[in-house]
């Protein structure tokens, strides 16, 4: 495996290969959740959060997911201060990408 | 219904009192007492300013901006000496034991009051790194090792900005003694942190951490002990070995490192944070001992003993692979994943904390270096605002070193005193003359003049 370490405020949209990851930010948690919806595949990133900050609503069909379950499809990450790590497999490519997600932390 | 509610009230309210009286109670002790020197003689003494504290170090707590603030530094000592409370300590000669001090110094109900505002004051303190890391996702031991490696990895191939800083110094020798001072309050009382997780029974990690603690301690030969060998080094720079002589001069961020082993590690719930912290010492020792060694032998040309340097550039090459290969991987794989996000925790607060303070040392060094011209500033700016405190003080009356959260504009009205801002650096400062403090630079007087007049302004 290989890590990787980001700029967070050059990232908030992460490729890994195929799969797409969004950051998601609070004051104890920094997250780069799949973006990818588990029902029909629609685009998490560009959905809204509830208002208690704890799950995502996929804007195709409305279902809200609890921010913790997403978190066990998502990159194991690290952050400190602005800076955000990752770790990948080792032939895997890691394109970090802005203004994708709806979220800027 | 209501007759609860008003009883939980009080209870809150006799809470509050209760680790205020505490806290009270713990700052009246000698140890704090205001000194006649800005070296302490015995390892009883930590002159802390207790009139400055506030109980907004037991009821709030610091945000990763307020690190230069008076209280951090208090606090800070404070907690040091709740921590070794637990610890043993006696003068070494030439010193005398005081037997009377020595029994206040670990008097019961003086330690019980530090006991009940520690983890108060460990919230006012560390709270603060939860919001500046965070750790999220699935992790593995895969993703751990390469995240750390990495980590390591970047550390060995980076320069060493220490060695850049000793080494260009305007006055070298007096850069290398404040780092040193810096490292006393931790390498003095050498892995005493550490022991505090080798008792009770963790099966074979119990054994693992023993090893790491008898290197340390020298396998009960004293002269191998690594507080001992790092006493012969501070002589061998004209420094004082005995614990805590430089006490008012350690930085916040310098007692910070040694505050935040004794917290992971007197909390055993926190005992994967103090695995992590660990490992990430460890291992980055191995790698800047060296060009600490190397700065040493450069700055005093050979004359100074780096055995103690040299010796952790070879011993933490063992601890940082034991760490990982005997802790860290089997206990991954006992008790699974779920112990990961504290283990990482640990290996990066504690690297974040070890930044912090570096970056403190290097700016305090500059501080030291620039001072003529922090001088020069204070006359050109005196009188351009009003002043913000005027204090006026008798012969011999010393201020013990402290920090500011401002730059501030120090100025002498009439009289004279000494500004010492390292135990190698004073200055005396007369009427008409100041100096420019920049925010969270320890700095002390001491009137030298019958009385003396000082006006201090934010700028």
């Amino acid at each position: 495996m290989k890590a990787i370490s980001l700029n967070i405020s050059h990232a908030n949209y992460v490729a890994v290969e195929e799969r797409t990851y969004f950051l998601k930010r609070h004051a104890y948690s920094t997250q780069l959740l799949p973006t990818k919806c588990p029902h029909r595949g629609g685009p998490l990133h560009m959905g809204e959060v509830t208002g208690d900050g704890q799950s995502v609503i996929c804007p195709w069909h409305d279902n809200a997911y609890r921010v913790c379950n997403l978190e066990k499809s998502a990159l194991p990450t690290v952050r400190v201060r602005n800076r955000i790590s990752t770790v990948v497999g080792d032939t895997e490519r890691c394109v970090p990408q802005l203004k994708i997600s709806r979220y800027d932390g | 219904m209501l007759w609860t509610t008003q009883l939980s009230v009080n209870a809150v309210d006799f809470v509050l009192s209760s680790n205020a009286e505490a806290l009270t109670h713990y700052c009246g002790a000698a140890a704090f007492a205001q000194p006649h020197d800005f070296y302490t003689q015995s390892p009883y003494q930590r002159p802390s300013r207790p009139q400055d504290v506030t109980d907004s170090i037991i009821t709030t707590c610091l945000t990763s901006d307020q690190l230069s603030n008076s209280q951090h530094l208090l606090a800070q000592r404070l907690l040091l000496n709740i921590y070794e409370q637990d610890l043993v300590f006696l003068p070494k000669p030439p010193l005398e034991l005081d037997l009377k001090a020595f029994k206040s110094f670990y008097d019961p109900v003086h330690t019980a009051s530090g006991k009940k505002i520690r983890p108060l004051l460990e919230h006012y303190l560390y709270n603060w790194l939860k919001e500046e890391v965070h750790i999220n996702g699935p992790w593995c031991l895969d993703s751990f090792i390469a995240h750390t490696d990495k980590v390591l990895d970047d550390v060995a191939h980076s320069e060493s900005k220490l060695h850049e800083v000793l080494t260009t110094s305007r006055q070298p020798e007096r850069a290398a003694r404040f780092f040193m001072t810096q490292c006393a309050g931790d390498f003095l009382s050498e892995a005493s942190a550490m022991a505090r997780n080798v008792l009770g029974n963790s099966g074979v990690y119990t054994s693992e951490l023993f090893k790491i603690l008898i290197d340390e301690y020298g396998y009960g030969v004293d002269k191998k002990k690594h507080s001992t060998i790092f006493e012969d080094m501070l002589q061998d720079m004209g420094m004082s070995h005995h614990v805590h002589h430089y006490w008012q001069f350690y930085t916040p961020a310098s007692l910070s490192l040694t505050n935040y082993f004794h917290y992971v590690s007197a909390n055993h719930g926190e005992l994967f944070r103090y695995i992590g912290a660990m490992y990430y010492t460890e291992a980055t020792l191995a790698l800047t001992t060296k060009h600490q060694s190397r700065a040493i032998k450069s700055i005093f040309n050979g004359t100074v003993s780096t055995d103690y340097f040299d010796e952790h550039a070879h011993i933490d090459v063992h601890h940082g692979r034991m760490a990982l290969q005997r802790l860290i991987m089997p206990m991954i794989k006992q008790f699974g994943p779920q112990i990961i996000p504290d283990l990482i925790r640990g290996f990066e607060e504690f690297r974040l904390l070890q930044d912090i303070a570096d970056e403190e040392l290097y700016a305090h060094i500059q501080w030291h270096d620039e001072l003529d011209q922090h001088r020069a500033q204070a006359a050109a700016l005196q009188g351009q605002k009003p002043v913000d405190l005027r204090i006026t003080e008798t012969e011999l009356e010393l201020s013990v070193l402290h920090t500011h959260p401002n730059d501030e504009l120090f100025w002498v009205e009439s009289g004279e005193l000494e500004f010492v801002a390292s135990p190698d650096l004073t200055v005396r400062l007369k009427a008409g003359e100041g100096v420019v403090i920049p925010k969270g630079m320890l700095h002390g007087t001491r009137i030298c003049s019958p009385s003396c007049t000082y006006t201090v302004t934010a700028i």
